[in-house]
């Protein structure tokens, strides 16, 4: 029995299934985004968690945080950073709205260029009732037996208002736009 | 001094035959279906600390410990690295969240599973499978097994420990009594290693098996000094880096103050932000009419709180947006949970008038758990200190009470108790169930 249940986790362990292409990795990134979102986190460096900016608290409690003149803690480590940064990333992505439109977004891969260590792909993304947009992906890889990670990500065009923002947000979630959804809320 | 709680309960009423133990297994079947389903369909992450809790079994997914300083960075790491193995063996189909939820109610579910085998050595089987059943639809419980986090995985291995202390073999030798303290040690270690509640059981096991053993002083210090030690070794080397860090304040390390700044500021700056004496001796009708804690002074009382986020989604993480019909059915379910309250209430005073030792285990974590929480809540000023949850590794004291005072009802009232318990566990169990509020806006 005990047996068994070590060459299983061996066998998991052995066959879990990394991407292996820079657009392997988008596609799964798309593909996990608010449905699966803790399978998002080892396709993100340390470095992208530390530049999205969403912090790991919810909303409400920000407001009152705010309201009650509270002054900021001290910057965090670098390390600390960026483990906020994943509590905040998952957090941003659990809203009703992300998860509905996740669902219906569509996206194709445009552009790929491909280095030893870094890469950049660019996909055209189609969201639900929204104008289509451009998301470029900066990714990086330690070595060629290493998989490759996300480690920025920029959008261009998608036109401007709420719906327009929030189907931005929806593909990458950040705090600029989180912020700017907060007030125009007729988006959310 | 050890008669039997059983002894004194009245015979058996009913209408047939094991009739209840069958209803209880459908409600609990139900109670199963209704975590399956909460797994996959409730918002991924949603709960408390979700978001947190997933960024410690990624820590763990990928080969290390949390980051001390980041948000639950200072939570032991059992649960964690269960659901992180957990993760690695879940294919795609299965979102890793849903894996997690489904870990929190299996483990949730065995703590139950071992109150009902202990019920049973105190009330008749019916009531004992009724019982469970019911807590199984409690909403505090239903909540927390539908949730990633490790209140679950402390429960679980509180309540073994507990179940364990009514079980000291007073009378074996001291080998076999060494043996049983060992194997109790462990399972206190493992509680350690899921959440620092851990070690109040590890620390009333070990007076626990001084006081039952002290006839032979050698074996009860022995005993109490591997119960006590034992859990040391095991977390120990978790703790001890963040307990330096907190400059040696456990209530700092326990409010997650000692590592995370941010966590400290944010608690700091939930109201009510300054907790008075009046705060713990109000109870007002909100907590039955309108459970949750933004309803008129709710905030400022600590029972009404408490009473209401046993009942209800006090804390609003499930039953999102709080509407007038979410709010009418969980008022309805808080005026219903006066019924098992009650019924708590009489068995423990029952219990604490028998004097049986082998409750004195369990009784006596209950009353420090409750002591902790409520200093918990005067050191955090803050509504989301005042949670039931804490207190579900209290879970087989509170089984016993109930257990207790519904086998002293007389007869026709008894089976009255059992169907109210299991209608409770019922209804629980469907507001609980993710969605249903969905639908009614």
């Amino acid at each position: 029995m005990r047996l068994a249940a070590v060459l299983v986790l061996a066998l998991a362990t052995a066959c879990g299934g990394a991407p292996r292409t820079p657009e392997q990795t988008v596609e799964r990134y798309f593909a996990m985004l608010a449905r699966d979102p803790m399978r998002t986190l080892d396709l993100l460096t340390p470095e992208f968690q530390r530049s999205h900016g969403l912090p790991p608290w919810r909303r409400e409690d920000r407001a009152e945080y705010r309201a009650r003149g509270a002054s900021p803690p001290p910057p965090p480590s670098p390390e600390v950073a960026a483990e906020d940064g994943l509590v905040g990333w998952l957090a941003g992505q659990i809203t009703p709205e992300v998860i509905e439109r996740a669902e219906r977004m569509r996206f194709r891969v445009e552009e790929s260029r491909v280095g030893e260590a870094s890469a950049t792909v660019t996909v055209a993304v189609e969201p639900h009732q929204a104008a289509a947009f451009r998301q470029r992906f900066d990714l990086v890889r330690g070595g060629p037996a290493e998989p490759w990670r996300i480690e920025r990500i920029a959008q261009e065009g998608g036109g401007g208002g709420a719906w327009n923002d929030l189907a931005r947000y929806v593909a990458y979630p950040n705090e600029v736009l989180a912020r700017r959804l907060r007030e125009n809320p007729r988006g959310r | 001094m050890s008669e039997a709680v059983a002894s004194e309960a009245p015979a058996r009423p009913g209408p047939g035959p094991r009739l209840w133990s069958r209803a209880a297994l459908a409600v609990a079947v139900l109670a199963a279906l209704s975590r399956l389903w909460n797994a996959q369909a409730y918002w991924p992450l949603r709960g408390y600390d979700g978001p947190a809790h997933a960024a410690n079994v990624f820590a763990l997914y990928e080969g290390r410990l949390p980051t001390p300083g980041s948000w639950l960075g200072f939570h032991p790491p059992l649960y964690h690295a269960l659901g992180a193995g957990l993760w690695r063996l879940l294919p795609d189909a299965v979102p890793v969240h849903a894996g997690l939820r489904l870990l929190s109610a299996a483990l949730g579910f065995g703590a139950v599973a071992i109150a009902w085998r202990v019920l049973r050595d105190f009330v008749d089987e019916e009531d004992a499978a009724v019982v469970a059943a019911f807590l199984l639809g409690v909403p505090v419980f239903a909540l927390a097994t539908s949730m990633v986090g490790n209140e679950a995985a402390c429960m679980l291995f509180v309540t073994a420990v507990l179940a364990r202390l009514t079980r000291i073999p007073v009378a074996a030798e001291p080998r076999a009594a060494l043996g049983h303290a060992l194997r109790t040690a462990g399972l206190a270690g493992l509680a350690a290693l899921s959440k620092t509640t851990g070690f109040v059981a590890a620390g009333l096991a070990a007076a626990t098996y001084a006081l039952r053993l002290r006839a032979r002083v050698p074996t009860a210090l022995a005993a109490a000094a591997l119960v006590g030690a034992l859990p040391l070794g095991m977390a120990g080397p978790f703790f001890a880096p963040t307990l330096l860090a907190a400059g040696g304040s456990p209530a700092a390390l326990v409010t997650g103050a000692a590592s995370s700044t941010a966590l400290e500021s944010l608690m700091a700056a939930q109201p009510p932000s300054e907790r008075f004496l009046r705060d713990y001796f109000s109870f007002p009708a909100a907590a039955l009419h309108a459970p949750v804690f933004k309803a008129e002074g709710l905030i400022h009382s600590v029972p009404g709180l408490l009473y209401a986020s046993v009942w209800s989604d006090a804390h609003a993480h499930f039953l999102i947006p709080v509407t007038e019909g979410v709010l009418r059915v969980e008022s309805a379910i808080a005026w219903a949970g006066l019924i098992p309250t009650g019924l708590g209430l009489l068995g423990l005073g029952l219990l604490l008038r028998r004097r049986d030792p082998r409750l004195i285990g369990p009784l006596l974590f209950a009353a420090v758990m409750g002591v902790a929480l409520l200093r918990y809540t005067w050191i955090l000023p803050s509504y989301s200190a005042v949670k039931a949850s804490y207190l579900l590794p209290a879970l087989l004291p509170v089984a016993l009470c109930v257990a207790c005072g519904l086998a002293r009802l007389p007869g026709g009232w008894r089976q009255a108790g059992r169907a109210a318990l299991l209608g409770l566990g019922v209804a629980g169990t469907a507001v609980t169930t993710w969605g249903w509020h969905l639908w009614t806006q």
